[in-house]
């Protein structure tokens, strides 16, 4: 299995958070918050659509509602193939930051 | 506005997803709507679609990079195929695109003028207006030392003030002379330009007087490789310098043109003058000061100050000073002319395009055909054209690229210009250019993209010949054809009036003699009383037919006063005049004609210069009828006129002839020198060799008087030789398209210029049947182009206070020539048809 990217981490660690909410709106302004700058809509969706053709999430789609014009809304959860990608990527980052915390932190 | 953006993002994906993220885009839009209002969230509604664009495109060229390399390889083939007819497409947009860049680089390099100082859009220089009693407007950016001073302490809005006024001397070091042009300036000029010093500090280096700063390339010329600073130089009046500060070789362009930097502070004598007027000031505007609401405070800082209410002080951006001449126009409007011609031939070259692909349509019908047959849906081919139309676009680009690097240099040499390839992959060139190219290719595939995938299986299949031609297809294409010749024709007709007015100029009596007159500047500080001395030796010389010293030569400009009295003048009447120094023999060295009176009578060692001659314009503007023997007073000067000389021209052509007069006050500044012209190398040794026994420590610069004028017009020739080129790649790229679609169309006649010669047709009517049309189309844009000729040329003429008559024939000559060339480039297909045995041609039915 290939390493996640920094961004796809982020992209999974936030659907998670989000839980049922996890939709492209909700997911762009968490990023937006934690991140600190503005991600746009197009750079998000692509992130998923990536994601999801890796196989690392599974989507769903709502009820159509009029705040988006009488369209629905696609969810996205995290399946069990991304929660082992996420959970090997962090034993990675783990194992290269074991004893290297106080040189980092206390320089 | 969903759909627009469905559309939009149907471009990157398929329709469920785009769907999708529309309905996504559209729910941040009403959640905007409620926070921010309409306005902003329709803005940044557009401003979240700009910025996807770049994620979604590079996905989507990730997930289709075979289909890419499949669009490439076809494209490829389709070249090798039909070798001619890519050549054609690929040759014009080439051309047009390096036409284009060609400007690009020019214009380029002409807006990077002092844009490089920082702070730059603070900076202005100030200028004063003068609204004079007949109407007329002075302007000039040429002020008083003190305003400077004043600026600085009135206003605390101004950050920092430096004034510049130019000077020309002789810089001396041991025994070796150089002839220069430099700058008296504030130490301030240093912290407000971006002029870096190499050495010296940026202070301190003009502060102290006696002090010179230098470039670096004249303190290499001065010094070779030894240490400047601190080093001597001696000026013109046997002043000594001290070299503080050595400027870095890399200075910018800049209209601040100068060897060496002087201090102001040496000025004593104008420091505190408001009589005065030789000084540039610049300002800089403290952060946040609006320009508008500054310069409507300033505006009468000089009427208070001198009682003159007629003035009024303004701002000219420091970036626009290169660019507008004060009293309108400039370089800007040649600039903006460029541009159009640019965009002329761009719009040209992509007519081209269309219209070949269009008409090539039918060779590919069956491919169309064949394609739809196994499945492919229409967006697939639309994709596939339009990727094929940006393949052959960057084919262009990339020969267009290689044509401008070969070219450069001879390009420079014919407009007089040093452009760098360097300066088009600094900053924005090139992406700017292979956007244009892209968008270039991608508006010129849009037409046939959309016209070929909309074929029927069943039309193409059953009856493939009709499909290219006729119709909406033909109709736009003859369209295209007349407006991409009408475009031409007006750039000739742009060219016939430009070559005539430069002409004009060229021919045109200046009313002065300007041939075989050498101009010799001099900085000696004995130079004055050795010009007799001068005078007598170069007159030993039977070839020299008259020596006279003057300020400044005729056709440049020149100096003005305000300060004329005159009997019977009103005493609210302020004229302004121009004011020449001359001696006696001045007449007769420039071929000056006298209407009135006589010219000054020679005369040795003169102290009382109480004569004045005026120019036919001042008798008018004073309102005298016989102005010989009227008493005429210049500041304290008082005196009479002897004497009217005929109007001539003594500032270039834009500019209408101005009052003016002549006085003896020896302000002189350099000789001129008139010979008969013949030997003149032999003369003109002979006159170096004299000038340099009477002053053996100065240095001899003549010039020929005709070469200074000419130098006014330089930027006239530069941009005529641009026009001229533009012109020529116009037509050549239109004749290029011509070419094609006559080709085209004989291919398609073939059958039926077979079945009408084995019918009795003859070889004329063959001919004419083929160029008919084609004549047509270039009949109709003349129809088209002249009006717009007629109103580009006016306009362009309105810049010359003396101009030429336009003429029909020129515009009738323009269309003449157009026709000519497109009926020589069908001509030739039209006769190759004809002449072609129909057995070969119909044998095969």
């Amino acid at each position: 299995m290939k390493t996640l990217t920094r961004k796809d981490e982020m992209m999974l660690l936030a659907v998670l958070r989000l839980g049922e909410e996890a939709a492209l709106v909700a997911l762009r302004e968490l990023l937006n918050q934690h991140t600190g700058k503005p991600w746009s809509v197009g750079n998000v969706f692509v992130s998923l659509e990536k994601l999801e053709k890796l196989g690392y999430i599974d989507s769903s789609l709502g009820a159509p509602s009029a705040r988006r014009g009488g369209r629905a809304v696609k969810f996205y959860t995290v399946n069990r193939v991304g929660l082992r990608a996420l959970k090997e990527a962090r034993e990675m980052q783990d194992s290269l930051w074991e004893g290297l915390y106080d040189v980092i932190f206390n320089a | 506005m969903g759909w627009l953006t469905y559309l939009f993002l149907r471009l990157f994906m398929l329709p469920e997803k785009a769907t999708l993220l529309q309905a996504d885009l559209y729910e941040i839009y009403l959640s905007d709507v409620a926070d921010l209002g309409r306005w902003r969230a329709g803005c940044m509604y557009y401003r979240q679609l700009f910025l996807s664009l770049l994620p979604l495109m590079t996905c989507s060229l990730q997930r289709s990079g075979d289909m890419l390399f499949n669009y490439f390889k076809l494209t490829f083939r389709n070249i090798r195929r039909q070798r001619g007819y890519a050549f054609i497409n690929i040759g014009g947009l080439a051309i047009g695109l390096a036409a284009c860049l060609f400007i690009m680089l020019w214009v380029g390099s002409a807006l990077r003028v002092d844009r490089h100082h920082h702070d730059a859009h603070r900076l202005f220089r100030l200028y004063s207006k003068r609204v004079l009693t007949d109407g007329t407007v002075d302007i000039s950016p040429s002020l008083q030392l003190p305003l400077g001073t004043a600026l600085e302490t009135q206003f605390p809005q101004v950050e920092l003030v430096a004034r510049q006024g130019h000077e020309r001397t002789v810089l001396s070091v041991e025994n070796r002379h150089f002839n220069l042009g430099g700058y008296y300036a504030d130490p301030q000029f240093l912290e407000m330009f971006d002029f870096p010093l190499e050495q010296g500090g940026l202070t301190t280096a003009l502060a102290a007087p006696n002090s010179i700063v230098l470039s670096h390339e004249l303190a290499s010329r001065l010094f070779g490789d030894a240490d400047p600073m601190g080093k001597i130089v001696t000026g013109g009046e046997d002043i000594s310098y001290q070299v503080t500060g050595v400027l870095a070789p890399e200075m910018g362009a800049s209209h601040l043109d100068f060897d060496y930097l002087l201090p102001m502070a040496t000025r004593t004598a104008h420091l505190e003058d408001w009589d005065n007027l030789m000084y540039w000031i610049y300002i800089k505007l403290g952060d946040g000061v609006d320009p508008v609401t500054f310069q409507r405070e300033i505006s009468d800082l000089i009427s208070t100050r001198l009682d003159q209410p007629e003035v009024t002080l303004h701002l000219q951006k420091l970036t626009d000073v290169h660019l507008r001449d004060l009293s309108g126009g400039g370089l800007i409007e040649t600039l903006k002319l460029l541009a159009a011609i640019a965009a002329m031939i761009l719009l040209i070259a992509m007519i081209n395009f269309t219209n070949l692909s269009t008409a090539r349509s039918l060779k590919r019908a069956r491919e169309i055909g064949l394609r739809k047959t196994v499945g492919a849906h229409r967006g697939a081919l639309i994709r596939q054209f339009m990727g094929e139309s940006c393949f052959y676009a960057l084919f262009a680009f990339a020969a267009a690229q290689f044509i401008v690097l070969t070219l450069l240099p001879l390009f420079n040499q014919m407009t007089e210009s040093h452009l760098a390839y360097s300066d088009f992959l600094r900053g924005w060139g090139f992406p700017a250019a292979l956007g244009m190219a892209l968008f270039t290719g991608l508006v010129s595939g849009i037409y046939p993209a959309l016209f070929l995938s909309r074929f029927k299986i069943v039309t193409i299949l059953k009856n493939a010949s009709r499909t290219g031609s006729g119709g909406a297809a033909g109709a736009l294409r003859k369209g295209l054809v007349v407006l991409q010749f009408a475009l031409s024709i007006a750039l000739i007709v742009m060219v016939g009036i430009m070559d005539k007015q430069i002409g004009f100029i060229q021919g045109c009596d200046l009313g002065v003699n300007t041939e075989h007159v050498l101009c010799v500047p001099s900085f000696a500080s004995d130079w004055m009383d050795k010009l007799p001395l001068l005078k007598s030796e170069l007159k030993q010389n039977p070839r020299v037919l008259g020596v006279t010293a003057t300020f400044m030569p005729p056709a440049m400009r020149a100096i003005s006063t305000t300060g004329c009295e005159w009997t019977g003048k009103a005493p609210e009447t302020n004229l302004q005049m121009d004011v020449f120094t001359a001696d006696a023999e001045y007449a007769d060295v420039l071929g000056l004609q006298l209407t009135q009176g006589r010219f000054f009578r020679p005369a040795a060692n003169r102290t009382v210069h109480d004569e004045f001659v005026i120019n036919e314009s001042a008798a008018r503007a004073m309102g005298m009828t016989d102005a010989v023997g009227q008493r005429f007073l210049w500041n304290d000067i008082e005196g009479t006129i002897v004497g009217v000389v005929k109007d001539f021209h003594f500032r270039p052509l834009h500019f209408e002839i101005s009052p003016a007069f002549f006085t003896t006050l020896p302000w002189h500044y350099m000789v001129m020198i008139k010979y008969d012209g013949k030997d003149i190398e032999a003369t003109l040794a002979s006159i170096k060799k004299t000038y340099l026994s009477v002053y053996p420590s100065t240095l001899f610069h003549g010039s020929h008087l005709q070469d200074r004028i000419d130098r006014v017009y330089r930027n006239e020739r530069r941009v005529h030789v641009l026009i001229r080129l533009g012109a020529g790649l116009a037509v050549l790229i239109s004749c290029l398209g011509l070419l094609g679609l006559a080709a085209f169309s004989a291919e398609q006649r073939r059958k039926e210029v077979g079945i009408r010669r084995v019918m009795g047709a003859g070889f004329g009517r063959i001919c004419w049947m083929m160029t008919r049309s084609f004549t047509q189309w270039v009949l109709a844009a003349n129809l088209l182009a002249w009006p717009a000729a007629y109103l580009a040329a006016r306009h362009w003429l309105n810049g010359y206070a003396y101009r030429v008559e336009m003429g029909w024939m020129l515009f009738v000559g323009s269309g003449g020539v157009a026709l000519f060339i497109a009926v020589l480039t069908v001509g030739h297909i039209s006769i190759q048809a004809a002449r072609t045995n129909p057995a070969t041609i119909l044998r095969n039915e």
